[in-house]
């Protein structure tokens, strides 16, 4: 098998890793502390924003793929990696209007469907 | 402040069982069933307001009703107050969560001291996506549930209290005070409600002159299967009173494997549905002569919660007796 | 009996809060959606005029989607109940609060009900997404250079 084989599957077993990582330290912190759901998940994306000052969330998705790409601190990267290239081209204000440059798809989609599955579905439980 | 009541008997009652109740230990006991939360109805409100309707209905088919006093856990009593529309009767409302019970039996007693009042009628209402809605999360929300909260019971009860002399006699009743311990968690009703049940045990039993030894069954509310033994531990350490003959409701209402109910029970309807079915059946049986219902009840709204304030709770108790 | 000494008496009874079960599934649920989304990246990048960007765009709607529609259908929470963070924590989670934000409140009306309230749960993730995203744009801006 040539390492070039190696690197391509391996990355399959990285984004497993890095997902079930972040999955995995989500839970600890929502049995260990009286924080809900939703703090956790808000935590995560100021984390994946925060990182993102050092280019570290970058090199996350670089390396482990879809993995990095899944959990919800790929949000806030998405977020700041799209505000800073618009301010790359446009300085300050490029924050504003870049912000939802990459995110868009996201949140288009989440607010289309649920809006359609709303209509069409009843809750059951 | 401990009251006693003349000629306040038990004449009729009624209960209707939801899921997961209609097929639990008191399953045999109930009036009627049904299957869903929705039973046919657009929303679970319409549904519990139907149900509520049918336990009223139930009783009125067989006794003169002078006046009906209701309480469930929405938000401005809208369960009990659509259905009492549709029924037509003299109504009062009132809330004291899942203390209800025995606050209305309060209410009701004292009423029927009056010349005019010959019966009434208490009903309880609970269903768990309403109040699950209300409470909380949209319902179709995996909201990782803790395994010490408590799951409301869907059932609706009806209880006719006159003063024509039954087997069952309402004797006399505490009327508890809200208490707060400082906790602040929403999820864990057990710790927020033992502090009040445990004081007004300690009242009832200084007010009475009597001891655990005098009663049958001492039966708590909801606090379920961990706030059972808290409520046992802070009863003694605190009133130093050991207690014996006593379970909780929540604890009996379902099946105990089914582990969905995560802690048992809640609602105002817990203790009633118990109470009304498996205990008055120990009554006619002549299992036991008497039972003190602590009804405790966590009175808090999402307003509360939010804004990070311990959460406060009280407990009524009314002793019932046969003769 | 003061509140601390109350708070340590329920804390004897209440049950011990770490589960190894839950930390394993919630793990290994988070690694699979990992990995789908791995999967889904490779298949979506072999369609000829697809790039690799539009095909990690496409791999989130389709995730997105996948999350609203087990929502409608009703079984997607009590996958929760059982997989809790490994669902929670991916884009799922998003998707899952916002779908069952807008269901429960249909019946309200469009504007008061699934308008108002459609944002109820992932609304902080949004806000506080967007606030984070921009302080730290402004400190990377100004100390490296954007």
């Amino acid at each position: 098998m040539s390492c070039s084989k190696c690197g391509e599957r391996m990355i399959y077993v990285y984004a497993f890793l890095f997902a079930g990582l972040v999955c995995l330290i989500g839970q600890l912190i929502l049995d260990l502390t009286n924080l809900k759901a939703g703090d956790v998940t808000s935590l995560f994306v100021v984390i994946g924003a925060f990182l993102d000052i050092f280019g570290i969330y970058d090199f996350f998705v670089h390396k482990f793929g879809a993995g990095a790409m899944v959990v919800i601190p790929s949000f806030g990267h998405l977020l700041i990696h799209g505000a800073l290239l618009e301010a790359k081209e446009s300085g300050l204000l490029g924050l504003f209007t870049g912000m939802f440059s990459l995110t868009a798809t996201g949140i288009t989609a989440t607010i289309i469907f649920s809006f359609i599955i709303a209509i069409v579905f009843k809750p059951k439980n | 402040m401990t009251i006693k009541f003349d000629n306040i008997y038990i004449k009729d009652k009624a209960v209707g069982g939801g899921p997961f109740i209609k097929d639990g230990p008191i399953k045999k006991y109930l009036n009627f069933k049904y299957e869903d939360f929705l039973d046919g109805e657009n929303s679970y409100e319409e549904c519990e307001i139907k149900e509520l309707e049918r336990v009223i209905n139930i009783i009125r088919e067989r006794n003169n009703i002078d006046l009906v006093i209701s309480s469930d856990l929405s938000n401005q009593l809208m369960i009990s107050n659509v259905a009492n529309r549709r029924i037509g009767l003299p109504y009062l409302g009132l809330y004291n969560a899942c203390a209800s019970f025995c606050e209305e039996i309060i209410v009701a007693s004292s009423l029927l001291k009056n010349r005019n009042i010959k019966n009434v009628l208490i009903t309880t209402s609970s269903h768990n996506l309403t109040s699950e809605r209300n409470f909380r999360y949209p319902t179709e929300y995996g909201s990782l549930k803790k395994d010490y909260q408590t799951f409301t019971v869907t059932s609706q009860t009806g209880m006719l209290l006159s003063k024509e002399k039954t087997n069952l006699k309402i004797e006399c009743a505490t009327i508890g005070r809200v208490i707060d311990y400082g906790i602040k968690d929403s999820n864990d009703m057990g710790s927020v409600m033992a502090p009040a049940c445990a004081y007004t045990l300690y009242e009832h039993l200084k007010d009475t002159n009597r001891t655990i030894e005098d009663y049958d069954l001492i039966l708590t509310g909801d606090l379920g299967k961990y706030g059972k033994e808290i409520f046992k531990e802070l009863v003694l350490e605190e009133y130093g009173i050991k207690l014996n003959n006593y379970d909780d409701t929540a604890c009996l209402i379902y099946n105990k494997e089914d582990n969905r109910v995560l802690a048992g029970g809640s609602g105002i309807s817990c203790m009633p549905t118990y109470f009304l079915t498996k205990v008055i059946d120990r009554f006619n049986k002549k299992e036991i002569k008497n039972v003190l219902l602590l009804a405790t009840g966590a009175l808090f709204n999402t307003t509360l919660v939010n804004h990070k304030m311990a959460i406060p709770s009280i407990c009524h108790a009314v002793s019932v007796v046969r003769e | 009996m003061n509140n601390k000494k109350y708070k340590r008496l329920t804390k004897k009874y209440l049950p011990r809060k770490l589960n190894i079960k839950n930390l394993l599934y919630a793990f290994v649920s988070g690694g699979l959606l990992g990995l789908l989304g791995q999967v889904l990246i490779k298949v979506y990048s072999m369609a000829p005029t697809i790039s690799n960007i539009e095909a990690g765009n496409l791999m989130m709607v389709t995730l997105i989607f996948l999350a609203s529609l087990f929502t409608g259908l009703g079984f997607f929470d009590n996958l929760i109940d059982l997989f809790k963070a490994g669902i929670i924590i991916p884009i799922t989670g998003f998707a899952h609060s916002t779908t069952s934000s807008a269901m429960e409140y249909r019946k309200e009306g469009l504007t008061s009900g699934i308008g108002a309230n459609i944002f109820k749960l992932s609304g902080s993730v949004i806000l506080y997404g967007i606030v984070s995203a921009y302080l730290f744009g402004i400190i990377r801006y100004v100390f490296f250079g954007g």
